[in-house]
């Protein structure tokens, strides 16, 4: 018996091996070594990493373009995650209605996660010219001023959003989707037939059993807005007017492969890993307290 | 037979025992790419003893990056044509190329420009062969200067003519108080702004200390003029990204940018397009632009088969067929004295500027913290035209932060 369990416990681990030493050699080992290097005035031009204590870490937070880059990132998820949320589960509650071409519709809105962000972007960066593009047109159709869009700094931000917003939509379309769902009819009915409206019905019932829905896109969210980079360095190089798009994975970016910092690159990226930990672990002690499962 | 079979198995292993294999890495895609492809497979033609293995690497920015790895890695090829090479050759101590030229005396050195020389250097010394160079011309819309009451044929000489020009040509077509159409807009502002210091007489870095000249009074002075550009409506502020899209549009007069632009615009737009060197402020210059030719040390047979290929590549009649195709600037005197070139040059009116300008080119030796200067100069050219600085504050931050960025 107990050789058995032996066999197994071997079995188990050669079946595990392939995963686990493609996840130790690129994901456990670089970790480590970022910790280490964010110790070092390595610059990829000198091979010899040298040990200089905190000077990393001093120069990042005494550099306004990596405060301003933290800014930036708190600005982008700030604003994104709470419209996406809003945004994909009122989408969501309408495609979970009867309503005709609903095929349709969740395929028109979860195109864009599948298409590349690149090309998107590129198209975009047209649909927000100043001069020819289409928004600029609307605006004035309307009667409004037309705005710069990607080249003015308050402006520049706003528009990444935006795009960042209609990229994303559709996937987390789909996962509330799938939880609306999920949740039996005969909860619902069963708060009719009490007497409630469809708002209390909604707010009531549906929402308070999509909660682990919601706790995981938000979770997401957060994760997904710390580390943008695609767009923001496709649709407003160099971080934009005035850095005004300039956000952490893009400054880690650039004082690794502009400046060939490789030591302030990686006290950056620890920077961001422990404000990601951080916010995740506040979230997750918020979620114990609201989050329901039925 | 059986005898035959052996010659013949003993000629086969001869051959491929003393051919060579060499990996090149080249950034050029589409057309220019398929150009350099061409040569190389001609090359292989007469060098039948050398097998070229061609690798893309991406564009400039992607090719350096790779580089950048396989020097951690030690995985680095026998060659390439790689932007910023001097950087990767000298700064570690690899002058092989420099054995090469001095060793070889079919190599004619002196007839490469000065400048092209200047550019290869690290501390210096020459690590590296200018190859697919580019200079910044002016480019401009003969139609968009007529209406204005402009002389076609007449491009600005100077800057301030180019400000008054510019001035005339900038519209604006639905009263909605932003211009529609724009005199002037500058494609990549640090190289226009390096060219306008060393028009003022003003270096940009002293070559042996390191020390960023920029600060100083006639840096200030250009600085300020670049903010006149923008304060007078001859340029847009900050968008400089969108100056090809207007240029091809028909919305700008005068472009600023680098002379690969004149192959692509051309006889290819709906109006005339114009070529000229770039204005003056109290002189002539040109900052030259691109990508070299390095050598990475491995064997001795390699790194032979190595010099080869370059030798040939920048041989007049090679360099000058790359030039035509891709509209890179000839580094060589003699590639003009080519009969298909000169040819060329007279059919091309627009490429003979691009061509001839050459001869004002400037350059400084290859440093570190090359890429930080320009990421500097953008940034602080965008914080003037958006007034969050003036120029001679503007000048002295980016100089002290680039001060600051060679001591550490």
């Amino acid at each position: 018996m107990k050789k058995r369990e032996h066999r197994e416990t071997v079995v188990a681990y050669v079946c595990l091996a392939p995963a686990l030493i493609l996840a130790v050699v690129f994901m456990i080992v670089p970790m480590i070594m970022v910790f280490y290097i964010s110790f070092s005035n390595w610059d990829f031009v000198n091979p010899v990493k040298n040990f200089v204590g905190l000077k990393n870490y001093v120069y990042i937070f005494s550099d306004e373009k990596f405060l301003k880059s933290i800014r930036n990132t708190l600005y982008f998820a700030g604003v994104k995650i709470p419209l996406d949320l809003v945004i994909s589960l009122f989408v969501a509650v309408l495609l979970d209605k009867k309503i005709r071409m609903k095929k349709f519709y969740r395929v028109s809105y979860f195109a864009p996660v599948v298409t590349p962000m690149v090309a998107v972007a590129l198209i975009w960066i047209w649909l927000f010219d100043p001069t020819f593009g289409p928004f600029n047109q609307i605006l004035s159709f309307v009667g409004l001023k037309p705005l710069k869009w990607l080249y003015d700094p308050n402006w520049a931000m706003p528009s990444v959003i935006l795009f960042s917003l209609w990229k994303g939509l559709g996937y987390d379309i789909i996962i509330f989707l799938a939880g609306l769902q999920s949740i039996p009819t005969h909860l619902i009915e069963a708060a009719y037939i009490d007497g409630a409206n469809s708002r209390q019905a909604f707010f009531k019932v549906t929402l308070p059993l999509l909660s682990p829905i919601v706790y995981f896109v938000v979770l997401m969210g957060i994760i997904n807005s710390f580390k943008v980079f695609t767009q923001i360095s496709v649709m407003t190089p160099r971080g934009g007017p005035l850095y005004s798009t300039g956000v952490m994975v893009f400054y880690i970016y650039q004082q690794a492969f502009e400046n060939y910092r490789m030591g302030r690159a990686s006290a950056a990226s620890l920077v961001l890993f422990c404000m990601v930990i951080a916010l995740t672990q506040i979230q997750k002690r918020l979620g114990r307290k609201s989050v329901e499962y039925s | 037979m059986k005898r035959f079979l052996l010659v013949a198995l003993v000629v086969f292993l001869t051959i491929t025992a003393l051919s060579v294999e060499i990996v090149f890495w080249y950034p050029l895609s589409g057309s220019k790419g398929q150009v350099f492809k061409e040569l190389v497979a001609r090359f292989e033609k007469v060098y039948p003893d050398v097998k070229v293995k061609l690798v893309y690497t991406g564009k400039y920015s992607d090719t350096a990056q790779k580089v950048v790895s396989a020097l951690a890695t030690k995985s680095l090829p026998n060659g390439g044509i790689i932007p910023a090479g001097p950087i990767f050759t000298g700064a570690y101590g690899n002058y092989k190329i420099l054995e090469y030229i001095e060793s070889d005396s079919e190599f004619n050195m002196s007839d490469f420009y000065e400048v092209g020389w200047d550019y290869a250097k690290y501390k210096g010394k020459i690590c590296a062969i200018p190859y697919n160079i580019s200079t910044p011309v002016l480019i401009y819309n003969k139609e968009l200067m007529a209406e204005a009451g402009l002389d076609p044929s007449k491009p600005p000489e100077t800057w301030a003519e180019l400000l008054e020009y510019a001035k005339k040509i900038t519209k604006d077509l639905n009263d909605d108080g932003e211009p529609d159409v724009w005199g002037l807009n500058i494609k990549d502002t640090p190289w226009i702004f390096k060219a306008m210091l060393f028009q003022n007489d003003c270096g940009i870095i002293d070559s042996n200390t390191l020390t960023p000249l920029f600060d100083g009074p006639k840096g200030v002075e250009a600085a300020t003029f670049w903010k006149k550009l923008v304060d007078e409506k001859a340029m847009p502020v900050g968008m400089h990204n969108l100056a090809d899209k207007q240029f091809m549009s028909g919305t700008l007069g005068f472009y600023m940018g680098s002379s690969s632009r004149i192959g692509k615009w051309s006889g290819k737009l709906p109006f005339e397009v114009g070529v000229a060197f770039l204005p003056k402020m109290v002189k002539r210059a040109i900052p030259i632009g691109g990508a070299v030719l390095v050598l990475f040390p491995h064997s001795k047979a390699e790194d032979d088969a190595v010099w080869k290929l370059i030798k040939w590549l920048v041989s007049p009649e090679n360099l000058g067929e790359f030039c035509i195709m891709t509209g890179y600037i000839p580094i060589r005197k003699s590639v003009l004295e080519v009969p298909k070139v000169r040819k060329f040059m007279e059919e091309n009116p627009n490429y003979r500027v691009a061509f001839e300008q050459m001869k004002y080119g400037r350059a400084y030796w290859h440093f570190e913290q090359m890429g930080t200067m320009d990421a500097l100069l953008y940034e602080y050219l965008d914080k003037i035209e958006r007034g969050v600085l003036t120029p001679e504050e503007a000048m002295k931050e980016a100089a002290e932060k680039l001060r600051k960025e060679i001591e550490s």
